[in-house]
């Protein structure tokens, strides 16, 4: 006893979370874990398997948030992440959530999962919003049908999290599920011949459910025809031949028939668990939902919601602005320079660290408020709307209604952008969107856009801005295009997003997402980009030559001859067509390690402090040639983050592609923008 | 109020909202080509005259229109919700940015960096002026909306 107990100290448990997509599956996560799952009223939002810590009762558990599934056929790229999960990693226990308001479709992922022959906990959530609806589940009722805990829960609340931990440990000592869904007389002696045969195959220890093998081969389920072939080729053909043999019977393909039959049995228990207390006509959601998702009114609510967040974001953050300028270009410079320190020290912390972190951080106003009417939109369920509206014009561009979900993300981030296209069943979609989304201008590439647009076109300065996110809009819309028809050809899936209902906002939800997203941008900044600000001070003051002395941040002369100047100089020649000095140039080899550094660049290269940087910028740009850079710094190529993410999740071929192509495109786009300009005698 | 006073007050306050929009589109037009559009009244309300402020005002125009075009109570209390709301949330928003810039003037005097505090020229928008009047239609709406999704027992 004591052993037993011993062992299960030490051992880890391994406990999964599977769910529908949008059932609240990161909220019971991060309940669980303590963790930072990102939690979104929109489906698709967990595109990655996520791992955490917890401790139940003295018992520790690995715990895992699979991606938001509908059923475990390996139909999509996220069910073949689950189900790979859950029969080759053998998690010890499977908490399934289940959504109230959508019992039966969760009922079915359900089956699916019981079938696997696992031990499952169920958790009932949303049932807050199934009350609302004059619904009622009875938990009772799906415990004695399906034989498992089945835990109500209002996850947002924390209402049922300590019920559920309890279940979670109580069903651990307990003998994994046997369900089976009764699919008929013939098919269930299908299923019994071949998993015997299978057994035989079986190597020692490997511990398949073969009975669900079977079932999943009858069905020729892509993964466990994998599996088999795996095992042993012959199983298929015996496999087939048992396929043909029912569908005679049957009248009909058996892959139909077994899915038919699951959701006959998924609604059976819905029902028999289901009361209504009461109808309602009509929802709050489905009466808001006819004026926004219109076919003429959506796009422009659409348009006005980003135009009211741009304005909360630009607008409203300039008194915060005012201080952190105030703060890093007058306050800490006055203070360095009273201290008692040798001129390199002094102008090492005062010119490179405290101008470099301030460059960044002057903007930390205008994107923490982006991201916080991001976070709120998001959670409202309004995000899933926009790309709902979106979602026809997209098609005309030849891409999926679900490629909007990463092109919106972009819009503050590529990285999780190019994530998100996980989420896209078709590859060559897939593909298509995550070379698309580096297009869309991210939260990072703003900060080069408010210094140039402050600088020269300070009455349009929100129209010039505004423009840069049309552009991108369009390039992304091009680039989507030109690779469909170059590259990933083939028809585009149709996909109707289905949407999530509106949900009051949660204060802690939309700042903790938004704290995150600030962390994320300010650990950038207080890491890379100022190690790159830094590292250019230090490439200002040293040159061919040796050690030049502080004065080069000063003296354009000086600089000229430092490291900086000389590769400047470098490339200036392929940049003299847009009429971009070498000082543009170093700042844009500077960029590609992360856009927003390209402003604290400036700063060092023009030897001036963040008020300077828009007067250096307005004497030796034009609006036309400032314009042009914006441009390419809109395109000239995604990030390095950016660029390993497009590695990790296609390949370095790709990464390489994306790369040429960028260059290529912003170099061609930025020439034109200036030649057209010479054109039509704009200075 | 009475349903014929509310299709009159639907009716102006689309027919404003639509004019509106097209003077903010205008007015912007009249910027890119750096000549002077219609940028106040009496000096006193000033008008928008970017392309945001177009849409924004040009949506509310159109679900206030919708909200009168369709007899369908559930499509027209739609509209109205929407529409009202969204005119609430402009004249916010202007008031919000009005607030802070006049902030920022005063943060700029206390640091020495400006001379005098004036207030902002958001304040006395004219989005912000209808959007109080979008109150009183956006609790109509509210008050509709919830009678249409009552739970019946
Ligand atoms: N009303 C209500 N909302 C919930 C509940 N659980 C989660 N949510 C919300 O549902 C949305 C989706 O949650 P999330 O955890 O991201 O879902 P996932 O896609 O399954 O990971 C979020 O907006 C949550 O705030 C609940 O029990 N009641
Ligand atoms: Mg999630």
């Amino acid at each position: 006893m004591s052993a037993h107990r011993g062992s299960q100290a030490t051992r880890r448990f391994k406990l999964a979370l599977v769910g529908n997509p949008n059932v609240g599956k990161s909220v019971i996560y991060n309940e669980i874990t303590g963790g930072d799952a990102w939690v979104g009223n929109w489906p698709g939002t967990t595109v990655e398997k996520k791992v955490g810590r917890a401790v139940i009762g003295g018992v520790e558990f690995e715990v895992v948030d699979l991606p938001g599934i509908y059923s475990l056929s390996a139909y999509t790229l996220d069910e073949e992440v689950a189900v790979r999960f859950l029969v080759e990693e053998k998690p010890d226990l499977v908490v399934v959530i289940l959504n109230a308001v959508n019992l039966e479709r969760s009922l079915y992922l359900l089956l699916s999962v019981l079938e696997v022959g696992v031990r499952v906990v169920a958790a009932l959530n949303m049932i807050d919003l199934a009350e609302g609806q004059g619904y009622k589940v009875r938990s009772d009722v799906l415990e004695e049908l399906l034989g498992i805990r089945v835990i109500p829960t209002v996850a947002v609340k924390g209402v049922g999290i300590e019920e559920l931990r309890k279940a979670i440990l109580d069903t651990l000592s307990e003998p994994p599920s046997t369900y089976k869904v009764n699919y008929g007389v013939d098919v269930e002696r299908a299923i019994e011949g071949l998993a015997s045969k299978i057994k035989g195959y079986e190597p020692a220890g490997a511990k398949l459910n073969v009975r669900w093998l079977a079932s999943r081969l009858l069905e020729e389920d892509k993964y466990a025809v994998e599996l088999v072939e795996r095992l042993n080729p012959e199983l298929l053909k015996v496999a087939e031949e048992h396929r043909r043999r029912i569908e005679k019977t049957l009248g009909r393909p058996l892959d139909e028939y077994v899915v038919e039959r699951r959701y006959e049995e998924a609604s059976k228990i819905a029902s028999k668990a289901l009361i209504k207390a009461g109808v309602k006509k009509l929802s709050l959601t489905s009466l808001i939902d006819y004026a926004v998702t219109h076919k003429v009114f959506g796009i422009p609510i659409m348009l006005t919601a980003v135009y009211l967040m741009f304005r909360l974001a630009f607008d409203v953050a300039t008194p915060l602005c005012t201080l952190v300028d105030y703060a890093f270009s007058s306050y800490l410079p006055s203070l360095i320079s009273s201290l008692p320190m040798p001129e390199f020290a002094s102008s090492l912390i005062g010119d490179g660290v405290v101008a470099g972190v301030g460059s960044v951080l002057i903007f930390l106003p205008n994107i923490a408020l982006l991201f916080l009417a991001l976070a709120l939109l998001e959670d409202v369920g309004y995000l899933a709307r926009a790309a709902f509206v979106v979602d026809k014009v997209m098609h005309k561009l030849k891409l999926t209604g679900k490629s909007i979900i990463p092109l919106l993300l972009g819009f503050g981030c590529n990285i999780p952008g190019v994530m998100a296209t996980r989420a896209i069943e078709d590859e060559q979609d897939r593909k298509t969107t995550a070379l698309a989304t580096p297009m869309i201008s991210c939260a990072a590439r703003l900060p080069v856009y408010l210094v140039f647009a402050g600088a020269l076109f300070t009455a349009y300065r929100g129209s010039v801005v505004f423009s840069m996110y049309l552009w991108s809009v369009i390039f992304a819309a091009l680039t989507a295009i030109i690779l469909r028809k170059a590259l990933f050809k083939g028809v585009s899936t149709g996909f109707i997003i289905e949407l999530p209902p509106y949900m009051a906002p949660q204060a802690k939800s939309v700042c903790f997402k938004t704290w995150l997203r600030c962390k994320r941008f300010l650990l950038k900044a207080g890491t890379v980009i100022v190690a790159v600000v830094v590292v250019v001070w230090l490439l200002s003051v040293t040159g061919p030559s040796g050690y030049l002395g502080v004065g080069a941040l000063e003296d354009p002369e000086l600089i000229e001859q430092s490291w900086i100047g000389v590769v400047g100089h470098w490339l200036e020649p392929i940049f003299t067509p847009m009429g971009w000095d070498w000082r543009a140039s170093s700042a844009l080899l500077v960029g590609f390690l992360a856009k927003e550094a390209v402003v604290g660049a400036m700063g060092v290269l023009y030897g001036v402090g963040e008020e300077g940087l828009s007067g250096a910028i307005a004497s030796s740009f034009t609006p036309l040639t400032a314009y042009a850079y914006m441009l390419f710094v809109l395109l000239y190529v995604p990030c390095v983050a950016t660029l390993a993410t497009i590695r990790g999740e296609m390949g370095f071929k790709y990464a390489l592609l994306a790369l040429a192509y960028e260059l290529a495109l912003a170099y061609s786009v930025a020439a034109l923008c200036v030649g057209v300009g010479h054109l039509l005698g704009v200075a | 109020m009475s349903k014929s006073w509310l299709r009159l007050a639907l009716i102006a306050s689309s027919t404003i909202y639509l004019a509106y929009s097209a003077v903010a589109l205008y007015n912007w037009l009249m910027d890119l080509a750096g000549l002077e559009g219609l940028t106040s009244i009496l000096n006193t309300v000033t008008l928008s005259g970017d392309p945001g402020s177009f849409i924004a005002l040009l949506t509310v125009g159109l679900l206030f229109t919708g909200s009168v075009y369709y007899v369908d109570d559930y499509k027209s209390t739609s509209c109205l919700l929407v529409g009202s709301a969204i005119a609430v949330a402009l004249s916010a928003i202007n008031l919000l940015v009005g607030v802070a810039l006049t902030c920022d003037e005063a943060i700029l005097a206390t640091l020495g960096e400006a001379t005098s505090i004036s207030l902002a020229s958001e304040l006395t928008r004219l989005e912000v002026l209808l959007g109080v009047i979008g109150i009183p239609l956006l609790l109509y709406a509210i008050r509709r909306a919830r009678s249409l999704t009552r739970l019946e027992v």
